[in-house]
């Protein structure tokens, strides 16, 4: 169901090096917060770190679990910031469990597993997710009506993974509606199966939906702007590195990845898709 | 009164989007079983929903399988007094 540990390799393992010419210095693949204020993009990184780490009641204590977490960007955060008592992440990319590694980072471990795989020997208390259920249902799986139940299921095992009393800082793409423009269409389309196969975004009333009978949702605020904010950096990032890029990676890989960002920027500009953050308490 | 043949509209579509001849077209019909992709069949709705003067709630498309259920769909959304037919 979703994403393959395959399709996650298509999304994520062209090279770190690749994606670390573009991306802010740690490595988020995700939703920088710039609130409307002209910071770099390392700041707005930083931003979503410490909003989400707020949500999900993050403290010096705190035993963290991050499920899907990328090139370890969070982890580091609860780690080296937030200086918290453990935090460990689980992704499905090879390449991202190696770059965690290599960061070393104290009081962090990180796994290579699914999340319908794994098996804590512990009880986290801060449970915290970033634009990883994205990954949960594909194209089909969506069109079958299979979405709230596996979001569901995605929340009943974070609940089950996690203490009493724990919250839950989640962060997720919207899917707003599908456009209607014949380019934008085949962009759109051209995205979802070439650069992220397996998955599809999740539709605001799917989340709210599923959260039940597990989470509570405590707070919910949409952040479409910011995200077209991020793909903007992103592409102006990648395009400064063109010559790099297309002389290690070859053309095709600049090419798709400019067209995927300049859509990305189109679709948060024209409400296709946006982005939310999620405070969600466990229900007891 | 103006009418709308589902079937025919539909092939005219997919020539037009998608340069694709079908015949045969039926209410059992299956959208999927006709070799276009979800981006393409995507297209046919934009089609639709550009002549017809409609907006398909993005949340009925995943329940649109067969030519009868988009049928169904449009003789809800078009005005009263038009008639639609497969």
């Amino acid at each position: 169901m979703g994403s393959s540990k395959a399709d996650i390799a298509v999304s994520y393992d062209v090279s770190n090096d690749f994606f670390r010419l573009w991306l802010d210095e740690g490595m988020n693949y995700t939703c920088g917060i710039f609130d409307g204020q002209d910071i770099s993009l390392e700041k707005a990184q930083i931003n979503k770190l410490r909003i989400l780490s707020e949500f999900a009641h993050v403290g010096p204590d705190s035993t963290v679990l991050d499920i899907g977490c990328g090139w370890g960007a969070n982890l580091e955060y609860q780690g080296r910031i937030n200086k918290v008592k453990a935090a460990h992440g689980i992704t499905l990319s090879e390449a991202q469990c190696a770059e965690i590694r290599r960061r070393n980072i104290p009081k962090v471990t990180a796994e290579v597993c699914s999340y319908l795989d794994y098996r804590p020997s512990v009880k986290f208390d801060a449970v915290m997710s970033i634009c990883m259920m994205e990954h949960i249902v594909s194209p089909e799986e969506a069109r079958a009506g299979k979405a709230i139940a596996a979001y569901r299921n995605y929340f009943r095992l974070a609940h089950e993974w996690s203490a009493p009393g724990s919250h839950f800082g989640l962060q997720t793409i919207l899917r707003n509606f599908v456009p209607r423009d014949r380019q934008d269409l085949r962009d759109v389309g051209w995205v979802t199966y070439a650069i992220f196969p397996g998955g599809i975004t999740p539709r605001l009333e799917e989340i709210i939906a599923a959260v039940n009978p597990y989470w509570e949702v405590l707070e919910l605020k949409t952040r479409r702007l910011d995200y077209r904010m991020t793909t903007w950096h992103w592409r102006d990032r990648l395009r400064k590195n063109e010559a790099k890029i297309r002389a290690g990676w070859g053309d095709k890989v600049f090419e798709d990845y400019d067209r995927y960002l300049s859509t990305c920027i189109r679709g948060f500009e024209k409400h296709y898709q946006s982005l939310a953050q999620y405070c969600l308490k466990r229900i007891d | 009164m103006q009418q709308i043949s589902v079937t025919e509209l539909f092939a005219r579509a997919a020539l037009e989007v998608d340069n694709r001849k079908l015949t045969g077209l039926s209410g059992e019909t299956v959208i999927s079983s006709l070799g276009m992709d979800s981006v393409a069949t995507m297209e046919l709705v934009a089609y639709f929903e550009e002549k017809l003067q409609i907006r398909i709630p993005d949340e009925d498309l995943g329940r649109v399988r067969t030519l009868g259920d988009l049928k169904d769909i449009v003789a809800r959304l078009v005005p009263p007094g038009v008639q639609v037919t497969l």
